[in-house]
């Protein structure tokens, strides 16, 4: 009975032609750290969102490698410059096998 | 961890009373700590060191128009908002290709590296941190040309993160 994998994009600005675009994202994950003991007293085993891959348009414009040192629930901000409309992809990929992949559509004003 | 210190000093006293001359391991609890942080200290830098040489190649850290913000005084540690902007392109013979954060008093001490394109318009991120205890975090842009330009700020932790375990 997993839930779904929750993540926000939000693009920061009007999206004009040309004009630096700011994304910010997060995405629900615990990160943990692989460093806290549970009520038991053992160690928590580390599992944690490793890459972050963005695209638009299919074109590759960041890549985020991610470490345990990332608070929980990833919060990463970048941006770029579209110069057409088009779709915004994020993926993240992590331990365990974990993906989640969402996009926005980014449209010129 | 008050209830170990307490049964580790009187440990300590048995076995000073016991032996003229303390072994290594009867040193107490006091100093033993002391003696394992400066030795953790000291690993940590190596790590730290380890990891920024691994990101810039072996370039030196030169000072740059790059710019990190934090605070310089975290309550919590757990989340600790960081950002990083570089002033140059990201294409271009000066383009920045990377940027890389570094924690020197982490556990590990990598914290992100973000890979730019031309298409990203601005070498500029921000994310969320973990910080174990006050310490030193670095930001790293790699250029194109080969070269490293860094800029350090210390940070104050009053709440480390969460080391310890969670209450349920």
């Amino acid at each position: 009975m997993t839930e779904p994998t929750r993540s926000l994009i939000f693009l920061n600005g009007p999206a004009k032609r040309g004009e630096w675009l700011e994304v910010r994202c997060t995405l629900a994950h615990p990160m943990e750290s692989g460093h806290r003991r549970g009520s038991d007293g053992q160690l928590l085993p580390r599992n944690i969102v490793e890459t972050l891959v963005c695209r638009f348009k299919g074109a590759l414009i960041a890549q985020f490698r991610l470490h345990a040192a990332i608070a929980a629930n990833p919060f990463v901000s970048f941006g770029f410059v579209p110069q057409q409309s088009g779709t915004l992809e994020l993926r993240w990929q992590g331990q365990n096998g974990f993906f989640h992949a969402a996009s926005r559509e980014v449209v010129l004003i | 961890m008050t209830p170990n210190l307490a049964s580790e000093r009187r440990r300590t006293t048995l076995k000073a009373c016991a032996l003229p001359v303390f072994a290594v391991s009867g040193l107490g609890a006091v100093s033993g700590s002391a003696r394992a942080q400066v030795g953790d200290a000291a690993r940590l830098q190596a790590a730290h060191d380890a990891a920024i040489g691994q990101f810039t190649g072996g370039a030196a850290l030169t000072p740059g128009p790059i710019r990190l913000e934090i605070a310089s005084l975290v309550d919590n540690g757990n989340t600790v908002p960081v950002a990083v902007a570089c002033e140059l392109a990201t294409s271009g013979p000066r383009a920045v290709q990377a940027i890389a954060l570094f924690a020197d008093r982490n556990p590990s001490p990598e914290v992100m590296e973000a890979v730019f394109s031309p298409a990203s318009g601005r070498a500029q991120l921000a994310t969320r941190m973990r910080l174990v205890t006050s310490q030193t975090v670095t930001a790293i842009a790699k250029l194109a040309e080969g070269t490293c330009i860094a800029t350090s700020a210390q940070v104050i932790v009053t709440l480390a993160a969460c080391l310890e375990p969670e209450e349920s």
